[in-house]
């Protein structure tokens, strides 16, 4: 950044990348901090991994974070990085993404504009509030719903086609 | 749970914290125990036994809560080692914030922890496990119905003489209604079969003319009299509303949006003035009538009676199912109609950007897909009540054919005149349609009483208490402003200010700086008091804002947006909107001093210029000077500055600059800017970071320090060379 050409700043390379899933290795060192090196010349310290498509495509485009929250850079198919990076990127983001599935729904009742609900997820079972039940449910096309509760808990529902009858039948009345 | 945990303790320790987590060690829902102890943290499995995972207090360095989506983590840091300590739901987030705050704290005092978590506030009703509208507010359900009747009462009551001439008028319309069929039994039995003749013939058509016109009468008279009853009522509650939408707290619009407020203030209130219409012109009377009909039918022949009402059980179940299945259905087909509406209106209010990126297929395509499920819905709502209507009147219907048949029997056995059979043809015919009505009853009072409910939610919501008799009235304050500690989020656990420090002189610029989402206009929000610090406390002259009266404490407050947001009104009507009673001079001399006065007196119609919709007919740079004039006018002893970001040509920039510096002039003020250049005025400049007090001094001060803010003044520079460069 010279500053008497100061046109070479505005073309700046973009701070982020795409990452060759090859060279990219995620571990957790001895202090139990997650860990990652690019290449072996690079390497960042309490690393976040997070989902640049949480919701459409969870299992592609993930990106690393570094301590401050900074985006160190995405891979786009993390099933070409080494298994135990593959692994441990797993097992992170099931850590971060607490969605559990709903697989049933026991009971649901309408009262004064909250929705109580008693589900069975493939976490356990479960109680939730939502309100505003037309805000707090998103429709993530195919059937998948993503319901939010008054804590900020997430439930998804896969396929609301695939559940039974019964809780279909719940559904259709908040849906 | 506590005795477990309590057998395995050491002699010397003991128990401080004992609480669940909703997360188990595996990562599902279930509990698990988190236990501090004096001398130790544990965690153990639901039902005790052996903990999980043990730490000595003085190995944990920190512990830290960690936010994840969905779900929070405990971390703690133990010799230089990370481990996770427990999960939680978001339900219980805010727990184990505090429970990681209270370790910390006492990390750093060397001493045993100590925990209150008996403060957190309750969103559930402890009387029914009902989640509250508000955190700490009255559970709807268990004040229920007769509390909202109490309230609809209030409104109702002034009314009384109304009420009672519909209650009369409604007994005498049944009356009326109930005396017909009888006469045209009087006039089968009496005159066509009997020896009555033409006299009693006309007589009893008179009659029935008399009774028609009478009922006719009442019934007009009953429905305008509760038209009018019902739309005053309402108006009644509506402007109540409307007052308390006004008085209602910030942070009650964040959590409310707009557009459910505005619902409220229209169709809730709509809904709650058909309901007090259908109550008086339907539902009351066509009670009445049955209980009447009955009766009279009962008197006549009882066993006859008893036949007729047989389909009736058939008839209000199968309209109950209809109207049930009928309601999902066309309320299915409203969903989907506002969605098909809120695409079309999305699209064509965007639609330069549409045709500039020639997308018009793709949204002509996505249009198509809305309209397709309206089609759809439609198709089968109407086509379903297509089908219900003529199956529920053939029901209906049956009634009568058995009347036929069996009545017809006992005619021919004379057990019964002709008469009598054409009275009960008469009764029955009055007596199908009000069932139908009245099976929709229920359904139609619930809505009537989630409508009232959700009008009386905002009323009973958190207002902004203006007047509070115990704060202090704020004459002439002198501006001395200072922020101890100051924590606060909108969101709780997502902290924004996180220790703000800071002390204002009176009469000082402060020009706030700091990247977009550190604090600048939070601090701004808390300084307005439209939120309420968390922890810490920011004082006026030594006042916790808190204790100050909050009519006293804006008023002595002056903004100038960032967005300038004019009224749909003239200018002059903008510029005296704090302060009505202002008269022209002052308005033109507010202008004058806000280099306003210029281009205003350049417009045909002057100081009358009609603004238009939001100031639509005016400019960006006219736009700001206007609100500098209202501000300006409004002379506040404490002044913030929201620079607009909207850029204005630079003679426009100028003449700004140069009535921000008029207005500025003695007033304690607080100015966001986004260009640095905006803040050569200020006093002193705060620089912000992570939510804290980075830098504080003079621009000299400051450029000498080398620190944030003259990394931020380089970058400016540079960019500003560039524009200079690109012409």
């Amino acid at each position: 950044m010279g500053s008497e050409d100061v046109k070479e700043m505005t073309v700046r390379e973009p701070e982020y990348e795409f990452l060759d899933p090859g060279e990219v290795r995620l571990f957790t060192d001895d202090s139990g901090r997650i860990r990652l090196t690019v290449s072996e010349d690079r390497c960042y310290l309490d690393v976040k991994v997070v989902r640049a498509f949480p919701l459409s495509l969870p299992d592609r485009y993930l990106g690393f974070l570094n301590s401050k929250d900074r985006v160190i850079g995405l891979v786009r198919d993390p099933e070409e990085m080494d298994q135990d990076s593959r692994r441990l990127a797993r097992e992170r983001l099931q850590r971060r993404y607490f969605t559990p599935d709903i697989e049933r729904i026991e009971d649901m009742k309408e009262e004064f504009g909250a929705v109580y609900f008693r589900v069975e997820t493939d976490h356990g079972k479960r109680r939730f509030v939502v309100k505003g039940i037309r805000d707090s449910l998103v429709d993530l096309g195919d059937g998948e719903l993503l319901m939010m509760d008054v804590d900020g808990n997430r439930y998804r529902v896969r396929d609301w086609k695939d559940l039974d009858r019964r809780s279909q039948g719940f559904l259709e009345r908040v849906v | 749970m506590r005795r477990n945990v309590e057998a395995i303790l050491r002699p010397s320790e003991s128990l401080i914290l004992l609480t669940d987590t909703d997360i188990t060690s595996e990562g599902g829902y279930g509990r698990r125990w988190l236990a501090v102890t004096s001398q130790r943290l544990m965690t153990f499995p639901d039902g005790g036994g052996k903990p999980d995972a043990g730490f000595a207090l003085e190995e944990i360095e920190k512990v830290t809560p960690v936010n994840l989506v969905g779900q929070m983590a405990l971390e703690a840091e133990s010799e230089g080692r990370k481990v996770e300590l427990l999960r939680c739901s978001n339900s219980l987030s805010s727990r184990f914030a505090r429970v990681a705050k209270s370790l910390n704290e006492a990390h750093k005092e060397e001493r045993p922890p100590e925990f209150d978590l008996e403060e957190e506030e309750t969103r559930i009703c402890p009387n029914c496990g009902r989640l509250l509208p508000e955190k700490g507010s009255f559970c709807p359900a268990c004040l229920k119905k007769t509390r909202v009747l109490a309230r609809f009462w209030k409104y109702l009551s002034p009314h009384w003489p109304k009420l009672a001439l519909v209650s009369v008028l409604i007994v005498a319309t049944t009356a009326i209604n109930l005396v017909p069929p009888y006469m045209i039994k009087i006039l089968v039995d009496d005159v066509l079969q009997g020896e009555g003749g033409t006299d009693l013939l006309l007589l009893l058509v008179l009659g029935l003319a008399g009774l028609r016109v009478a009922s006719m009468g009442a019934g007009i008279a009953r429905g305008r009299v509760t038209a009018w009853l019902g739309a005053q009522i309402v108006h009644e509650l509506r402007f109540d509303l409307y007052q308390s939408i006004q008085s209602l707290s910030l942070r009650r619009y964040d959590k409310t949006q707009t557009g459910s407020l505005m619902a409220r203030l229209t169709s809730d209130t709509q809904r709650l003035n058909w309901f007090f219409i259908d109550v008086g012109t339907f539902f009351v009377p066509n009670l009445l009538q049955l209980v009447g009909i009955c009766l009279v039918l009962f008197l006549m022949d009882w066993r006859l009676a008893l036949l007729v009402l047989v389909p009736t059980p058939a008839v209000v179940l199968l309209t109950m199912w209809f109207y049930r299945r009928l309601h999902s259905l066309y309320h299915g087909l409203w969903q989907r109609s506002a969605k098909m509406r809120s695409t079309a209106q999305d699209t064509i209010s965007g639609i330069r950007v549409v045709k500039a990126f020639t997308q018009e297929p793709e949204e002509i395509d996505r249009f198509g897909d809305k309209s397709l499920d309206v089609y759809r819905a439609s198709g089968t709502a109407e086509s379903t009540w297509a089908t219900s209507y003529p199956l529920i009147s053939f029901l209906t219907m049956s009634g009568s054919l058995l009347l036929w048949y069996f009545g017809g029997m006992r005619v021919i056995g004379e057990q019964i005149s002709l008469g009598e059979l054409m009275a009960f043809f008469g009764y029955i015919g009055m007596f199908y349609g009000p069932i139908q009505m009245l099976t929709r009853m229920t359904d139609w009072i619930n809505r009537a009483f989630t409508s009232a409910q959700r009008l009386f939610e905002i009323t009973d919501a958190d207002q902004e208490v203006y007047e509070d008799p115990d704060a202090q009235p704020l004459d002439d304050p002198e501006g001395a402003f200072s922020f101890e500690d100051v924590h606060f989020g909108y969101v709780k656990d997502k902290p924004v200010l996180k220790g703000m420090d800071v002390e204002v002189e009176p009469g000082e610029m402060v020009g706030l700086v700091g990247k977009s989402g550190v604090g600048k206009t939070t601090m701004i929000n808390l300084i307005c008091r439209f939120y309420d610090v968390d922890e810490g406390r920011i004082t006026l002259d030594g006042t916790d804002i808190r204790d100050i009266r909050l009519r006293d404490l804006r008023r002595h407050i002056g903004i100038v947006p960032q967005e300038s947001f004019l009224f749909n009104g003239t200018i002059a009507e903008n510029i005296r909107y704090a302060n009505p009673d202002a008269d022209r001079d002052d308005v033109i001399e507010a202008a004058i001093a806000a280099n306003a006065h210029g281009f205003i007196m350049r417009f045909p119609d002057g100081y009358d210029t009609r603004v238009g919709e939001r100031g639509a007919r005016l400019s960006g740079g006219e736009k700001q000077r206007i609100s500098i004039a209202r501000a300006i006018l409004h002379d506040p002893k404490i002044l913030i500055l929201d620079e607009a970001t909207s850029l204005v040509d630079t003679e426009t920039e100028s003449l700004i600059q140069e009535a921000l510096a008029r207005l500025v002039k003695n007033r304690t003020t607080f100015a966001i800017a986004h260009r640095l250049s905006t803040l050569k005025n200020a006093s002193r400049l705060l620089v912000i970071e992570d939510g804290k007090r980075a830098e504080f001094g003079t621009h000299v001060e400051l450029l000498a320090k080398e620190g944030t803010y003259h990394k931020l003044v380089q970058m400016q520079s540079k960019l500003s060379a560039i524009k200079a460069v690109d012409g």
